[in-house]
């Protein structure tokens, strides 16, 4: 609980110094919104990919020789995003809008940034423990805002009303009703169904099967996601997807059978062909990364690793398809 | 014009942009949505998978954050890290500038310089089509 005032403190702290509005922390562990001063949600598949993105920015100022990434400064028409790296475990973000002096935010910044940064690494660990903080999303609060708000009558002016000329009701002479005449219904002739004759089950030798080995069955399903993966290639778009999505649940399916390398191997094939056919996507950066690591692992997976990585297939699943 | 008149002015183009700013160190134009590097003035390697990430990531994720929140279309990105800085900008429908810069340089000059180099790449890939060939 102190961890949490903590975290909402220097939030609060950071709105009151600057002209941010809008400041979240985001656990870059397990991609969830930890803390913010604003009721509002930013929806799970974002948070992912901007605790993905860390890495890849990471990534690419490693190769271009920049050093650790501090910050990522996102210019939109009406306004700025700021992501600020804090270690060793959370994301700052922080929002203002378009008419905030930057100059003055990035001097303010520094120091700011330095006293949280030290005091986040005194916290260590304890920050993963902190609950996820839940909002209602935006668009149904709005909704609701609407939906609760009493609305003023109008005064509109009106001219005096006349009175108005009472019409004396015409009677309607109604004419006896027909009786209605009742037809019998005729019986349909039938011809009597004949008896069916009972034919005895002629005994079918079966034949010995032949016992396949675990390791075969698994290369078999390997071959056959394999063979999916292939047929990619000759397929309209939305059939692409469409494979695309039974190789997803296919390989959900088969993790258990599968050793860590096979299924490197598996997911090195599909990024190359979701590549070449559908085109990139973050997502394929988040899949080729879980491939190097799988790459070093001679054996199957181990219960959670399954849960996580069957986690991860939904979520490359629902990023990469686009039905 | 043809695609291999289309790739040599976009390297004149950037490789003039990067000379005459003594504290860019490269740039690189990156074609969307296959996220190939098709232009390049920055003399070292980078992987590709991950420059197609970054254009995803740019195109994709960061515009998608920006309308969530509520500030408008992505118009570009500036990177910070210990030693230097990046510029990742939109250049039209079919293209990303990235513009690798030193610690110390004048961000606003080259933010304006890359503003306008921008547009140029626009109208040049304006009839680009990525067909695997460069």
């Amino acid at each position: 609980m102190t961890e949490k005032t903590d975290l909402l403190e220097i939030l609060q702290e950071i709105e009151f110094i600057t002209d941010i509005n809008g400041c979240f922390f985001i656990n870059a562990e397990d991609n969830s919104l930890i803390e913010s001063t604003i009721p509002f949600n930013i929806r799970k598949e974002i948070l992912w990919e901007i605790c993905v993105l860390k890495d890849t920015f990471q990534q690419f100022s490693d190769e271009i020789k920049h050093g650790d990434l501090s910050e990522l400064m996102l210019e939109g028409d009406k306004g700025y995003i700021f992501l600020f790296s804090i270690p060793p475990h959370l994301v700052l973000l922080a929002m203002a809008s378009y008419e905030t002096n930057i100059s003055y935010l990035k001097l303010a910044m520094i120091d700011i940034l330095k006293r949280v940064k030290v005091r986040i690494k005194e916290l260590g660990d304890d920050v993963l423990a902190i609950p996820v903080k839940e909002f209602v999303d935006i668009e149904p609060a709005r909704r609701a805002q609407i939906a609760i708000k009493p609305t003023k009558p109008i005064p509109v002016a009106t001219e005096p009303a006349k009175p108005i000329k009472v019409v004396k009701p015409i009677p309607v002479v109604a004419e006896p009703a027909k009786p209605i005449r009742v037809v019998e219904p005729t019986p349909i002739a039938t011809e009597p169904a004949e008896p069916i004759e009972v034919v005895e089950p002629i005994p079918v030798a079966a034949e010995p099967t032949p016992l396949v080995s675990i390791a075969k069955v698994s290369e078999a399903e390997e071959m056959n996601i394999e063979t999916m993966i292939d047929s990619i290639n000759s397929k309209e778009l939305t059939d692409k997807y469409m494979v695309l999505k039974k190789i997803f649940d296919k390989l959900k399916n088969d993790i258990k059978t599968l050793t860590g390398v096979k299924i490197s191997k598996i997911l090195d094939l599909l990024k190359d062909s979701i590549l070449n056919n559908i085109g990139t996507s973050l997502a394929l950066f988040d899949l080729s990364r879980s491939s190097k690591d799988l790459s070093k692992n001679y054996e199957s997976l181990q219960p959670d690793e399954i849960n996580k990585l069957k986690n991860k297939i939904d979520n490359w699943s629902s990023r990469i398809i686009k039905l | 014009m043809s695609k291999k008149e289309i790739i040599e002015n976009l390297n004149s183009l950037i490789q003039e942009f990067t000379n005459s700013q003594s504290d860019v160190q490269g740039q690189i134009v990156i074609a969307f949505p296959s996220g190939v590097p098709i232009a390049n003035s920055w003399e070292g390697t980078i992987n590709p998978i991950l420059v197609g990430a970054l254009s995803a990531a740019v195109k994709l994720t960061f515009q998608n954050l920006c309308v969530h929140l509520n500030k408008g279309n992505l118009k570009r990105l500036l990177m910070n890290s210990e030693y230097g800085r990046a510029i990742i900008q939109n250049a039209g429908e079919n293209a990303i500038l990235t513009t690798l810069i030193d610690g110390e340089a004048d961000m606003l000059r080259i933010a304006f310089g890359v503003t306008n180099l921008a547009l140029d790449i626009e109208k040049i890939m304006k009839d680009y089509e990525f067909t695997g060939e460069i």
